[in-house]
This record gives structure tokens, sequence and C-alpha cells, in this order.
């Protein structure tokens, strides 16, 4: 063999080297379109499981806030920011100078909103409330009217808020003062404490499942001009046609407060002060409300896009309200949404770019029931895609997240101390 | 080839079979990580649905028979109705009874330990102060079982059928499972003279017991423990995982040990421990019975008969427009009424609380518990 054939041997030929330079480079084309999209697949598996993580977080974040309410009550931050559904306004109806009514919120400690002319203080225990104790067995007629003449009996002699009401009305004539024993106040004095101190939900979170939502106090006359809308005005929120509060709505003839005596079906308001309707979670929405939608009542939370910026006299009255959830044709439904929801951003000093994560919560009570509403949900700024988790949750209820808070800030801590120790919390005397 | 040649296409395969092989290992990683996290999502939702489980325990609690000790086979069974965590029957002088207490308002409880049957000296269930643990698989047949039997008097629907439509009532509705029947034949046609023969109480002893080995498929997944702190207040425990609601170990090892349902493992069980999630509510019972529907009773809406309509509602400042019968249908101005009413004979629940952590006991006697 020649030199020349060996070198022939063991080197390439032009056509081999061109051959081989385009098959490497098909190759390396291959290579680096598969390392691409490998990368690519990394990526987008990343994201998904970015994202995956981030409903998760949103999942627990919301699980977290069923169960300790600190969008709406936060006590680990200063009471100006966080803890703003806790004051209580007084305004004076005239009824009995120097005693003026004292409406509190949610998270009001009932210690400094209860009545200051209650014949009891309140009284949570579970026997005191029991149906075997026959001071919580309501006493009323459900047959009443607003402007009724009485003929089945003057039912706020056997229970009333006061130690001693004077009882009539100009329809009905004077009666003249009688004195009623515990037995005939203590239901009416909690119910009515614990409407004046929580508001409508905070009531309904509190008194015993299908309760009536009534009691008879002194008369008080109504305001004489219904206004523009047919309805009272409203002290602090002048020209919404919204249906509370009723403080200053007088009572019925009988002595009811009217705030619990509202319309029925027909639905004109001059005729709905003349109807009562007293009100079982039950009858309340499905029955009277039935032409006009279901009645729900909100906790209505202190830092969203509605209540933001509102003072506390606006905010007493959100938790006097109730809304029309169902027709979503009138106004006052439409400010339920907004109203009543607390949306916040998992991540709110996130880059814009990175996937988005809200929580939401709406805590609600509808239809005879206590609901909790609950949304995650991510939008991501680069695909557009949007994922959402809705679902209601059960967990603590209001009263037990007012028992978790100390009345003056900070948790009450239960479980680090022994039953002796309890701490004091925003129920407490 | 030359070996050259052949070492760069092994360099190329083997570069593109790692690729493959990285990608993969990268896709398993995150793949296991993301189950495990859902894991402990599944985890945290499967023991609040426990919380849900604990409150009708606690609802139903309230009313179901109680027997004086269930593990003393010397006593009776009784199974005495009971009326609520705090007695609802009047009480005509001081405070409510503490419940459950039979029809005579004896408790159905005990705050004497019994030690005759080889237990400790902790109070039981459901006296204030004990606990009762919860595991919450499926047992293979519960006691007093009945078949999932939809229709057991299906009418024929052949119209030469001579009981064509007829809703003869031939056989009994519920019945027990075969296995433990009480040998009434399911399948019609039977001769209810002759099936009635055939009846035996053979296996009503069986049936009454059922079968309480637990179903593999649903063991281990969750459990729930409540402890009654007092008269109507319960701390409910919400497990998910493995330790069918044991505390501890020396909960596990409480007279009578029950410490074979571990191996006798107490690394097992705290490795177990480790691994579940537990969450502690306090909650409140009352009597309070659900929704009831008045919205019939106390019609507001209907015209009394004197009513001539027209111009105006003033007729309806009348105190009293018209009773409904509870349960009766009624016909009234062009509208169908019925009355409705949902019962609940078990009470509401009045509250949740949430809790950080674990409740503290009184003491650290291991007789009092806290949950």
């Amino acid at each position: 063999m020649s030199a020349r054939e060996t070198h022939r041997q063991v080197g390439f030929t032009l056509i081999e080297l061109l051959v081989a330079l385009a098959a490497g480079a098909l190759v390396m084309l291959a290579l680096a379109a598969a390392a691409r999209m490998s990368a690519g697949t990394m990526t987008i598996a990343n994201r998904i499981a970015h994202e995956n993580a981030l409903l998760r977080a949103g999942l627990v974040d919301a699980l977290d806030e069923v169960d300790f309410w600190r969008s709406y009550d936060d006590p680990d931050a200063p009471p100006a920011q966080g803890q703003r559904l806790r004051p209580s306004i007084a305004m004076e109806d005239g009824h009995e100078p120097g005693h003026p009514i004292r409406l509190g919120m949610p998270f009001t400690p009932l210690a400094a909103a209860w009545p200051d002319n209650a014949t009891e203080t309140f009284d949570l225990d579970a026997k005191s409330w029991s149906s075997a104790n026959r001071q919580a067995r309501w006493r009323g007629n459900l047959m009443e009217k607003n402007h009724g003449d009485l003929r089945a009996g003057r039912y706020a002699m056997f229970s009333n808020a006061h130690r001693a009401p004077s009882l009539g009305s100009p329809d009905t004539g004077a009666f003249g003062s009688v004195t009623l024993p515990t037995e005939r106040t203590w239901l009416a004095s909690q119910m009515r404490g614990l409407n004046r101190a929580l508001g409508y939900y905070g009531l309904m979170d509190y008194a015993p499942s299908n309760s009536p939502y009534a009691w008879y106090g002194e008369y008080r006359a109504p305001p004489p001009d219904p206004g523009a809308d047919h309805n009272p005005p409203y002290p602090w929120r002048p020209g919404t046609s919204g249906h509370a509060p009723a403080v200053p709505w007088g009572t019925t003839n009988g002595g009811y407060d009217r705030e619990f005596t509202r319309p029925m079906r027909g639905n004109r308001e001059l005729e709905s002060l003349r109807n009562p309707f007293f009100c079982f979670l039950g009858d309340w929405n499905n029955n009277n409300f039935l032409s006009i939608g279901g009645g729900s009542f909100a906790v209505v939370p202190p830092n969203n896009d509605v209540t933001r910026g509102l003072d506390d006299q606006q905010m007493v009255h959100y938790h006097r309200w109730w809304f029309y959830q169902l027709n979503v044709f009138t106004a006052a439904s439409t400010t339920y949404a907004p109203t009543s929801i607390q949306v916040e951003r998992l991540l709110p000093l996130a880059p814009t770019t990175w996937p988005e994560v809200s929580v939401s919560v709406r805590r609600s009570s509808s239809y005879g029931s206590g609901t909790v509403e609950c949304g995650v949900r991510l939008s991501s700024p680069v695909t557009g895609h949007v994922s959402a988790l809705n679902f209601t949750a059960f967990g603590t209820t209001l009263r037990g997240a007012r028992m978790q808070r100390a009345p003056y800030g900070g948790w009450a801590d239960w479980a680090s101390a022994r039953p002796a120790t309890w701490p004091q919390h925003l129920d407490s005397p | 080839m030359s070996t050259t040649r052949r070492g760069s296409v092994l360099v190329v395969v083997a570069g593109l079979a790692l690729l493959i092989a990285g990608l993969a290992i990268a896709f398993l990683a995150r793949m296991r990580g993301e189950a495990e996290e859902n894991q402990q999502i599944v985890r945290t939702m499967q023991a609040r649905v426990m919380l849900m489980a604990g409150c009708g325990y606690i609802l139903e609690g309230a009313r179901v028979g109680y027997d004086p000790d269930p593990l003393d086979t010397t006593q009776a069974r009784s199974h005495a109705e009971a009326f609520g965590w705090i007695d609802v029957r009047p009480a005509f002088t001081g405070a409510p009874l503490d419940g459950p207490r039979d029809a005579a308002r004896a408790p159905l409880w005990t705050d004497v330990p019994v030690t005759a049957s080889g237990r400790g000296a902790r109070k039981r269930w459901p006296a204030i102060g004990a606990a009762a643990r919860c595991p919450m698989h499926v047992l293979r047949q519960p006691p007093f079982a009945t078949a999932l039997t939809a229709a057991y008097n299906p009418m024929p629907t052949d119209p030469a059928d001579p009981a064509f439509a007829k809703p003869y009532l031939r056989h009994p509705d519920p019945q027990p499972p075969q296995a433990t029947g009480n040998g009434w034949p399911t399948t019609p046609p039977a001769d209810p003279v002759t099936a009635a023969a055939a009846v035996s109480d053979a296996r009503l002893a069986a049936w009454s017991a059922g079968d309480r080995e637990p179903r593999p498929e649903s063991a281990g997944i969750s459990w729930f423990r409540v402890f009654r702190e007092s008269s109507a207040r319960f701390v409910v425990t919400c497990g998910a995982g493995a330790t069918m609601g044991f505390r501890d170990w020396a909960d596990v090892t409480y007279p009578p040990s029950q410490a074979e349902l571990f191996g006798n493992d107490q690394q097992l069980f705290e490795r177990l421990v480790q691994d579940e999630v537990r969450l502690w509510y306090r909650v409140e019972w009352s009597d309070a019975i659900g929704s009831a529907y008045f919205g019939n009773f106390i019609d507001n809406e209907i015209y009394p008969a004197s009513y001539a309509g027209g111009g105006g509602s003033n007729k309806r400042d009348w105190d009293h427009w018209l009773l409904h019968p509870i349960n009766a249908s009624q016909r009234s101005h062009g509208s169908l009424r019925n009355s409705v009413v949902r019962p609940n004979h078990c009470g509401t629940i009045r509250w949740i609380q949430r809790l950080s952590s674990a409740p503290l006991a009184a003491t650290d006697d291991a007789d009092d518990l806290a949950w």
C-alpha cells in the first residue's frame, strides 16, 4: 500500500466532509431545537407548577381567613387600620334623654356597646338560652300589625326590653306602667342588646337558630315623613333606598321596634309601613321577599373598594342594611357584590409579570343560613389564562372569631392557657 | 465507519439520551413535589371535612340512645333516648339540667370510673370531661344495617298483570342485607304468607352487631375526636392521617391498651402523627332547631274575606289574618300554598371557634383531658 493510498484512507474526501458538515449541522439544529423545546417545556412546567403552588397558597390563605377573620379584624395591626369594625356610635332618638342609642359593629366589644339602660347585661351562657329556661321563651303576638288594635291582647306586658315600661300608643290609648320580672325582660333585653351592639349579621350569628327578631319596648312614634322614596330618611345616608336602620322608625302600636317589621309581598313602601313582618330566618327571605329577591345580610369588610375610607357612622350603617341579592335589576343588588366582599391579592408586591392570585371571602346570611363564600382566582399576565376556584366553607363563626380576640388588641390565645386562666375576649364582661 | 466517527455518534447519542433523561428526572421530581404538596392540601381539606362530621356527631349525640357502659357486657343495653346535651324539657325550678338524660330524667352518663372492664380512671363519654374517638373508616357492615335496595314493592307495569299499577306492600321495606337478613325473600313475586313463615331471628344478633372490620380502602384516612368541655361546649379535633384519633402514645396505651393497632410500635405511631393534619375547634351546641318555614302560617298577604279590593290595602291593618295549619295545603287567592316544616330533632351548632393549637387541660394529670 502506498503512502498516498494510506493518506486517502485516514482522511475525508471533500464530498465526505461536505456531507459530514451538512449532517452535523442537521444534528446540531435538531439538538438546538430539542434543547430549546426542552427549555421551553421546563419553563412551562415550572410556570404551571408555580401557578399550582400559588393556587394552593391561595386556597390555604382562604381557609385561614375562614377560620381567623383577619380581613375583617386584624388583632396584630394598629386599631385604626386593622380594627375598624370595633368602634360604636351613639345617637339620640329623643325617647330616653340621657340614654343615647349606641350602635356597634360585628367586632365591637359587647361591654362597650350594650345599652346602658338594659334590664339585664349580656348573658351568653348556653343554659340561659336553653329552651328549657323560661326566660328564653319568646312571648308575643305574631299576628300583630304595625297599626293594629291589639285585639289579641297587649303582649308588651309579657315581654319587654324595659323593667317598667309605659304602655300604650295614641291609637290604642294609654295603658300605664307595669313592672315586669326578669323572666319577662331577659330575652327582649338580650335580643335588643345584641342587635344594638353587633348589627344585623351579629344578631343573627348570636341568636339561636329560628329566633323571632322582634321584641317589645315602649311605644315610639314613627317619623312623620317617609321621604321621597317612601322610606324614612336615614340619619346618616340620605337618599339611599336601602332598608335600615330602623331605630328612628319608631314602633308598632304594640311596641315592636319597627326595625324588623318590613315589607311583604306587594312591596309598596307606604304599605310596608303598615304591615309588619316578624322575622324568622326562613320566613324573611322565602316568603315575604319572594317578589323582590332574596335578602342578604353581610359582615361588610372594612377595606374593600366600597368601604375603604368610610367613617364609623357609615360603617355602622352598612351593618344594619340588607341587600337584595337576587334581583339584579335593582340598584341595591349591584351594591351587594362589591360591598360585601373582601378581595385581597396574595402577593401584592410581586412584579407585574408574575401570575396574580387574589383571594376573596364573603360572609353573609341568606335564605336562613350563614354562608361563607370563598374564591381563589389566578390570572397569568403572560398567557391571559385565568383559573378560578370558588367554594363555600365551614369554619369559625363570628362569635368564635370574637372569642379569638382580646378586647384591646392582640389575640386571646385560649389554647396556650389553662382553663382557669382563659383570656378575656370581645364578649367578656 | 472509523473509531473516531463511531465515537462522535456515541457522544451525540449519549448527549441526547442524557438530555432526555435529565428532562424525565426533572419532570419526575417536579411531579413528585407537586404530588406531595397536593397531598398536604388534600389532608387539610379532609381534616376540615371532619369538622362537619364532628359537628354532626355532636348534634346526633344529643338525642341518640346511650348505654350505661357499652363495653360492660354485664349491663343491659337500653339505648335510652336522650333529650339534648342540656335537657330541653322545662326546668321548673333552677337552671336547666345537663344531659343526656332518659325519659325519667336519669343521667345517661356516670362520672364514676368503671375499672371492672379493665379501663383506667378517665371519665367516659358522654360525661363532661370525657372524649369520644371516632376513626372514620367504613365498616364492612354497620350495626343494624339495611340493604340499599331502592324498591321492594315495585308496581307491575304490564297491563296483563293482575296487580298492574297496584301498590301492593308485599315485602317489608327496608330490609336487612341478605347476609344477616331474616330470611324474607326480597325478589317478587312472593307469597307473603309463605315468606313470613320463612322468617327467622337466627341472625338477629349478627345483624345487630354488624361487622366492624374496617374496609381497607377507607382506613387510615381521617378521624375526629370530640371532647365534652362543659354542658354544651365541645372541642372537636379534626384529623387527616392514620392515627385513628389517638392523641399520643400514652393515649394509645391507656388501659385497655390498643397498641396492637400500631404493631406495638411507638415510633411508627409518632411518624403517623407527624404526617397528619390536626385542627382544633371549640363549638357549642344549641337546642334551637333549624329553620322552620312559617311563611304560610303567618300569611300577611291574603286578604280577609270582607276585603272589597280596589284602591289600597287599608284593611290589612287588622291584627289577624289567616292561620294556615302547618302541614296542610291551602288554596287561596289564586295560588296554592303549602306549609313547610323542615324538621330537625338534634339542635344546631351555635358557634365555632378555631383554636390555634391543641388546648391545655386544667392539670397535667393523664386522666385530665382537654381534647
